[in-house]
């Protein structure tokens, strides 16, 4: 009878656990199988790839570093530089490809021209991060840049030498000729969404993603002048800083009598404004009106000023213009923008969405504070990050397609 | 190649201790200590890793890299799955089968 109650005891305490355990065997057996089912998605899907390259990206982008898993999980790559030819003279390449031959799936690389706006970025840290967190994720990834962009300038010739670098890139080994995107932050995002509309590449390329570009040269010159923007039906200060100021100096001073030129381009630099009194009363009419749009010294008088401007430099201000050139984009455009940029307002992305949205032109737009011009900030806060982050790695998602 | 052949390992044993929750066990025999309980523990883990490192270096190249640590991590989770739900039941206490049980159940008494 005691032997009884014992076993008894027993079953009770060995029952409990044993009611326990199967639960738990249940519960880790199903994680296992959705472990699984989303991992041979992610493998086996061009969609689950693309997403599995940005979100390895996505760190490098938002903390401006070359992340611990691309570092790990990545290929292995190369740099190398390259010259080529353009109309506006040499283009300078540098180029970061995985090592390894590329997959029998999907059978072609994917390349990326990147186009790091005006000055010498090449030696930029968060540039160089990111190019090689691209080529980590198997993209062959060119940045280029040519005298005319180094010296914080912008020419009717330039996105020649992205149309040039782009044809180069398609030529590649291992690179799928139609795989090939065009991105470009600040001025080079303009620059990427002219040469997108050139025929030569117009109908291979993949995509073109411009960040934090303008759209329109002349309103931007506007928004300079007047040191203000216009959102949602307000005029709000918006304090321009000293590099756009210096780059769109040197560009109208391109089409502006020779002595004003030369005023222009000494007088704006990264000091600042350096003119004497004198040195602008010298300055012919047209040269002092542009003046007055650098120095936003006149925010009353900008429409007089613009008008003011000699036909040919409106015409050059045209001709560096996306907004004269998305008609003949074939690509999707993808568009992001810091909200609170210094270099461009925002509200050009606003206008550059708008348009594509009245054409009925493939594109996507955000708008992120995650980022100051076209740099990661310092000090962000987990939930904008995670806003911010969420809606950069929609648009990294798409374009990492072509080449999953 | 060595340092992704290590993070494969190290992904695989995890799911592969992972695994030992779903019912993973090892066909090692039960009542030896030391050394060799460690190797019983870890016989599930280690084939996790193993499987994950061969898939892996096969789907390298085929899917690139990144694709390949996705599809070898999912065939590491499928051999753990296989073994949680195919490996034997673990002998049940002998002061319960010597109460209730008609006959002492082993792996080899099931066989």
């Amino acid at each position: 009878m005691k032997a009884v109650r014992q076993s008894a005891i027993i079953k009770t305490i060995g029952g409990s656990r044993a009611s326990a355990k199967p639960r738990l065997q249940l519960a880790a057996r199903i994680v296992l199988a959705l472990f699984t089912l989303i991992c041979l998605a992610i493998a086996l899907t061009p969609v689950g790839r693309a997403t599995t390259r940005a979100a390895v990206l996505l760190p490098a982008l938002i903390t401006g570093e070359e992340p611990g898993a691309s570092y790990a999980l990545g290929e292995p790559i190369s740099h190398m530089s390259q010259t080529i030819p353009s109309q506006d003279g040499p283009v300078y390449l540098d180029i970061y490809a995985p090592t390894t031959p590329a997959p029998l799936v999907p059978g072609a690389r994917e390349g990326l021209v990147v186009i790091p706006g005006v000055g010498d970025n090449r030696a930029v840290p968060q540039l160089i991060n990111l190019m090689q967190s691209l080529a980590r994720s198997g993209i062959v990834a060119v940045e280029m840049t040519t005298d005319t962009l180094m010296a914080y300038d912008m020419a009717p010739a330039t996105p020649d030498a992205a149309v040039e670098a782009t044809l180069y890139t398609q030529r590649l080994p291992g690179v799928g000729a139609r795989r090939v995107g065009l991105i470009g932050f600040s001025a080079g995002g303009s620059l990427a969404c002219i040469a997108a509309a050139d025929p030569r590449i117009r109908d291979s390329l993949a995509f073109v993603t411009t960040f934090g570009g303008y759209f329109n040269a002349e309103t931007l010159l506007t928004d300079v002048g007047r040191r203000a923007l216009t959102a949602d039906g307000r005029v709000t200060p918006w304090p321009v800083t000293g590099v756009p100021v210096q780059t769109l100096a040197n560009v109208i001073s391109d089409a502006l009598p020779a002595g004003d030129a030369s005023t222009l381009r000494s007088g704006f630099n990264d000091d600042g404004i350096a003119l004497a009194p004198a040195d602008i009363a010298r300055l012919s009419p047209s040269g002092q009106a542009a003046y007055h749009l650098l120095a936003g010294d006149e925010p009353d008088q900008v429409v007089a000023n613009i008008e003011a401007l000699p036909p040919a430099l409106r015409t050059l201000l045209t001709a560096l213009s996306p907004s004269s050139a998305i008609a003949g984009v074939r690509a999707p455009i993808y568009l992001l923008h810091d909200r609170n940029d210094l270099y461009v307002p925002y509200t050009e992305s606003r206008a550059f969405a708008a348009a594509l949205t009245r054409l009925g032109h493939s594109h996507n737009y955000a708008e992120f504070s995650i980022f100051q011009h076209v740099e990661v900030k310092s000090g962000l806060g987990i939930g904008q990050l995670a806003r911010d982050g969420w809606s950069l790695f929609q648009i990294l998602i798409r374009v990492m397609e072509p080449g999953a | 190649m060595l340092q992704i052949v290590l993070v494969w390992a190290a992904l695989g044993f995890l799911i592969g201790v992972f695994a030992r929750l779903a019912g993973a066990r090892s066909a090692y025999p039960r009542g030896v200590g030391g050394w060799m309980a460690l190797a019983r523990w870890a016989l599930p883990p280690a084939a996790a890793a193993l499987a994950t490192v061969a898939s892996g270096w096969l789907a390298t190249m085929t899917l690139g890299r990144l694709a390949a640590t996705a599809a070898a991590l999912g065939v590491a989770a499928v051999v753990a799955l296989l073994v949680a739900l195919l490996a034997p039941r673990a002998p049940v206490p002998n002061s319960v089968l010597t109460r209730d049980a008609p006959a002492r159940q082993t792996e080899r008494g099931r066989e």
